[in-house]
């Protein structure tokens, strides 16, 4: 029970007769079918086939995360290139009058929460400050009004 | 970090460790793993031997003989040479296994 329902490998059961043989490679052949792979991400011969045999562990993990940062920053990459296809998309309106495109983002995209958290201040105190000048000029205009309205009166 | 074994004898220190050279080594001189179990008696003094490869290559074998004659807990050391010797394959092929298992002993 249970056996059937592996398919597509051979059954571990009966006489052997007609089983796969297993292959066996020695431990140095199996260190030789590897050191491609290691080669090609950084290792040297000498750290692997001399030192700390646990280093190809972390080569391992290192190629990793360079792989995983590669992709982000390619799926970034497409990311900007979306949005500027976006924002350049009303020059080629053609059925339309021409439009003006909107421009390219002043600044990349915030990458990690830090820069967002830094960012999200930023505007805050931006519009803090503009709303601060506005106000500011409200209170000139008021009073330069009061002035002249005191002065003529 | 690699197992390794630690001790003196007779004012210097030692380091028992085993490399992918020292294996390769090993393997060349027709060693094989699988041969501890059914032969240990002429194995395990080749398998020790093969764990000064990596730090003292040049350790006459007298003085690694002598060194095996005198070590205790020979049971333990077996143990432990295996799993050292195993450690630069285990650390090629381990996975983080999505497969849990236990054991009944």
């Amino acid at each position: 029970m249970g056996g059937e329902l592996v398919t597509g490998s051979s059954s571990l059961e009966g006489d052997g007769s007609q089983a796969e043989s297993i292959p066996l490679l020695s431990y140095t052949d199996q260190f030789y079918q590897q050191l491609p792979f290691y080669l090609s991400i950084g290792m040297t011969p000498e750290q692997y086939w001399d030192d700390d045999c646990m280093l190809v562990k972390y080569f391992r993990r290192a190629y990793e995360l360079k792989r995983k940062e590669r992709n982000n920053d390619l799926w970034l990459q497409g990311l900007y290139f979306y949005h500027a296809l976006c924002d350049a998309a009303p020059l080629y309106r053609f059925s339309t009058k021409p439009q003006k495109a909107a421009p390219y983002l002043s600044e990349p995209f915030p990458i990690s929460m830090e820069e967002k958290k830094e960012r999200e201040e930023r505007a805050e105190r931006d519009r803090f400050i503009k709303m601060r000048q506005k106000m500011e000029a409200m209170v000139t205009k008021t009073a330069k009004q009061e002035v002249s309205e005191g002065g003529s009166g | 970090m690699s197992k390794q074994i630690k001790f003196n004898y007779e004012g210097t220190d030692y380091t028992l460790e085993y490399t992918r050279r020292s294996i390769e080594k090993l393997e060349q001189r027709g060693f094989r793993l699988a041969d501890v179990a059914d032969k240990p008696v002429s194995t395990l003094p080749v398998l020790f031997a093969g764990a000064f490869l990596a730090h003292h290559p040049f350790a006459s074998k007298e003085v690694v003989d002598r060194i095996f004659n005198e070590f205790a807990d020979k049971e333990t050391l077996l143990q432990k040479l295996g799993e050292m010797y195993n450690d630069p394959i285990r650390a090629m092929t381990e996975s983080e296994g999505k497969v849990k298992w236990e054991a009944n002993w």
